[in-house]
């Protein structure tokens, strides 16, 4: 998606080396994918229904 | 002693030269050696990091490394995000940011591979669908993937 969009910025972090990260967002298993903070969904997921998880949490970033 | 076995190389070799097209550049976020480091602030996977990344650059004239010292290159390393180390950020055709953060290992691994090649051709097997949605996104989106070895 971040080939796609300039909206989208993606990263993976390997949490075993960041110990802090796994605390952070609490990691009990993986892959577990944080979209803006705020969403998150632990293993993996078809690709549109991931789609709808980016873009409801990007729609969660525009309400006031 | 090479991180990637002979058949692996050659592996790669051959991916890069029959599916890589435009060059894609790896900035890659270390810690450069010092006698000064404090032993808390060592970054204990960057070595093993930095020579994965330069055995795999080496393999292809259309990947080029770019190492950065996380230290002293502080704006650097904000402008491209990056906040902890080893860090990589490939730049190729994509739009949006795209970083690994850690030592890439097991099926890690071929997924930073596939992202090269995809980054050199700037395409994606996303469905139109996906496509259509993305680009009518409202807001920013950062994903962070969370992983290990595998």
């Amino acid at each position: 998606m971040a080939i796609e969009s300039p909206h989208v910025s993606a990263d993976v972090i390997e949490v075993s080396e960041f110990p802090d990260v796994a605390q952070r967002y609490q990691v009990r298993g993986v892959p577990k994918i944080v979209i803006n903070e705020k969403t998150s969904i632990e293993g993996a997921l078809p690709e549109a229904q991931f789609v709808s998880k980016v873009v409801e949490a990007a729609s969660l970033g525009t309400r006031t | 002693m090479s991180l990637l076995s002979t058949d692996m190389r050659s592996q790669l070799t051959d991916v890069f030269s029959q599916r890589m097209q435009d060059p894609v550049t790896l900035h890659f976020f270390t810690q450069k050696s010092s006698l000064l480091i404090v032993p808390s602030q060592e970054c204990y996977t960057c070595h093993d990091a930095g020579e994965l990344y330069g055995e795999v650059t080496s393999l292809s004239d259309k990947l080029k490394l770019e190492t950065h010292d996380f230290l002293a290159e502080t704006e650097e390393a904000k402008r491209l995000g990056v906040e902890r180390i080893p860090a990589l950020v490939m730049q190729g055709k994509n739009k949006g940011a795209m970083r690994y953060f850690g030592v890439p290992g097991g099926y890690e691994f071929g997924v930073v591979i596939e992202a090269l090649v995809d980054l050199s051709r700037g395409s994606t097997q996303l469905s139109p669908e996906t496509r259509r949605q993305i680009a009518e996104l409202p807001a920013p989106v950062h994903i962070k993937v969370l992983v290990t070895p595998t």
